[in-house]
Formats: structure tokens, sequence, C-alpha cells
């Protein structure tokens, strides 16, 4: 279980970041950019968390 | 009297020419003709003779690539002189040529190419290891006598499972870096309910509006490989020495996460994953 879990939960939140960018541009196309900048800052920061999980499994030596 | 020096010159080797070579070709072919050739043809952009000359300037960049597997050629300034032409002639681009079948065979032809030039690339030899250089072969594979596999890889089931959890992270984001660009597109060009939205709320200014949306995504997903997509593996090149470093000292901290900190990260997963069942329809 522990082998997989940072490589998993990268995959889930790099996945799930694109669903807020996906948001975000919708929302820019509806003129709502306050919206769109927000889950723009939203899908960063969850993104972000992807990334240094994909570091961690990248590190991890067992 | 000094012997003078033996000279080392440039000596020109005739280009290799074998399956893969002519397979990239062949993949640079199709990219060239879907993107470049067909639209201009479709949208009557190609009757000037510049636009020809134009047409024609990236099978230099591919060809040199082809012939002499140069990574530079093939993967970044091809690609960049594809779009040469696209920019400028508007109406290569413009809606009426690219709708979601015509887009989804371009970025497939894009996509195929770049994988395949890539896949050809790392088939070159390998260098010499240098004497300090490690090994990824265990210590009881010198008993065994030599790998089958080719110089420089190891066949999969020599690998430590460390190596074989990174190789498939790298194809991970492999995947995803190729899916990100593609959704990101998608939404700002193809939803027909989000486009007749537009077209209502920029009456007249459409074309240039989704210009710029189309601009902004692009600086977003150029932002967003740069930073979160290539930032892990430039770290991991070098070992990432501070996050090691790091995880050594929080493994001798007194202070270790307690359960509210994984907690929070199942909540945060599943408000994720709530937020995408509830959003994206």
């Amino acid at each position: 279980m522990r082998k997989g879990f940072f490589e998993m939960v990268a995959l889930v939140l790099m996945a799930g970041s694109l669903a807020f960018f996906y948001k975000c541009v919708t929302y820019l196309e509806r003129r709502d950019y306050v919206a769109a900048i927000l889950l723009a800052f939203v899908g960063f920061a969850i993104i972000r968390v992807g990334s240094e999980m994909a570091r961690l499994a990248l590190v991890q030596k067992e | 009297m000094t012997a003078s020096p033996p000279t080392a010159g440039f000596r020109w080797r005739p280009p290799p020419l074998n399956g893969p070579a002519l397979m990239l070709a062949l993949l640079g072919v199709n990219v060239w003709a879907t993107m470049a050739l067909v639209p201009a043809l479709w949208s009557g952009a190609a009757r000037s003779s510049t636009m020809r000359v134009l047409l024609l300037l990236p099978l230099l960049p591919l060809a040199i690539g082809v012939l002499w597997r140069r990574a530079g050629e093939l993967l970044l300034v091809f690609p960049m002189v594809l779009l040469v032409p696209l920019v400028m002639d508007g109406r290569m681009t413009s809606s009426t040529v690219y709708s979601l079948r015509t887009f989804a065979l371009a970025a497939g032809s894009l996509i195929g190419f770049l994988v395949g030039a890539a896949v050809v690339l790392a088939q070159l030899d390998a260098p010499a290891r240098a004497a300090s250089e490690r090994s990824l072969r265990p210590r009881q594979r010198q008993q065994q006598g030599p790998s089958l596999a080719p110089a420089g890889q190891l066949a999969p089931a020599e690998l430590p499972e460390r190596w074989r959890r990174r190789f498939r992270l790298y194809g991970l984001l492999g995947v995803l870096s190729a899916i990100f660009p593609l959704v990101l597109v998608y939404a700002a060009n193809f939803i027909p309910a989000e486009q007749k939205n537009l077209r209502e709320v920029y009456p007249g200014r459409v074309a240039s509006i989704q210009s710029l949306i189309n601009l902004i995504v692009f600086a977003l997903w150029a932002g967003i490989y740069g930073v979160y997509f290539l930032s892990p593996l430039r770290a991991h090149r070098t070992g990432d020495k501070e996050l090691t470093r790091d995880l050594a000292r929080l493994k001798e901290s007194p202070r270790r996460p307690g359960w509210i900190v994984y907690l929070g990260l199942v909540a945060a997963l599943a408000g994720l994953i709530l937020f995408s069942l509830l959003e994206v329809r």
C-alpha cells in the first residue's frame, strides 16, 4: 500500500487540478474573471502538492 | 623540427538511412501535411508564392533532424517553424478549418511525431559510462554473464522496484503532459455551449477574444509544464538532495505529522473528487 501511495496521490492531484484549470478557461469565456482567477489559484495549489508528491515518489528508496 | 600534430578535422559521414529514420520522416511529413499543407490548401492561403515558401520551410529542419538524429531540430525547431505559416495567415487556424475531428487528427499527429522522435532518439547508443558512475545492474548479474538488453538499458525484470516506480512516474508525467493541453484547448475552442455564450458576450469580437483565450491557455500550459512537470524531474536528475535532506531531518525530528495531517489530505482529495463530479459534466 505504502509503496504506491505517493505515486497514486500525485496522479490524483495532478489530474484533479486539470478540472480546475478546465473550469477556469470556461469562466474566462463567460467573462467571469474573478472566478477564473480564483479557480486558477486553486488549480495551482493542487498541482503544486501533486508535484511535491511526485518528488517524494521519485526519491523514495524502499 | 617539430612534428605537426595530427589534424582532428571535420569528417563528413553519410547520414544513416534505416527504418527508424524512415518512420520519423513519415511521422514528420504527416504532421506537416496535417497542420500546414492541408489547412493552407483548404483555406486558399497557399495561393501566394511567399506562403508556398513558408510552407516548405519546416521540411528543412525535419530533414536535418531525421538524417542526423538531432533532438533540437526534431523536437524544437521543426514544431516552431511549423507555426510560422500558421501565424502569417490567420485563415489557416480559423474555426472553419479546425473542427473537433480535424483538431483531434492534428493533435494525434503531433503527439505521435513527438513520441516517435523521443523513442528513436532514446535508442541511440548511450554514452560510455564513467568509472565513477554506478550501474543499475544488481551485483549478482556480474556472475550470471552479460545481459541480453541493449547497451545502456536493462530488461524490465532486472530493474529494482524503485526504478520501475520511477519509470512509471516518468510515463505518467508524459501522459499527463499530453492530456493537459488537449483538455485546455478543447475547453477554449470546442464546447458548443461556451462558444454560443462567447458569441453572446462578445458580439463581433469572437475571433479576437478566442485568439486571446488561446494565448492565455498556451501561457498557462507553458507555465504549468515548466514549473510543475519539469521541476520534479530536474530535481530528481541530481538526486533531489534538498528533499532527501529535509526527509532525513523530519525522520529524526520529534514532531512527526500526526493523524490530522492525513485526515486533511483525505478531506482535500474527497473535496477535489466531489468538485470534479459536480462541476465537470
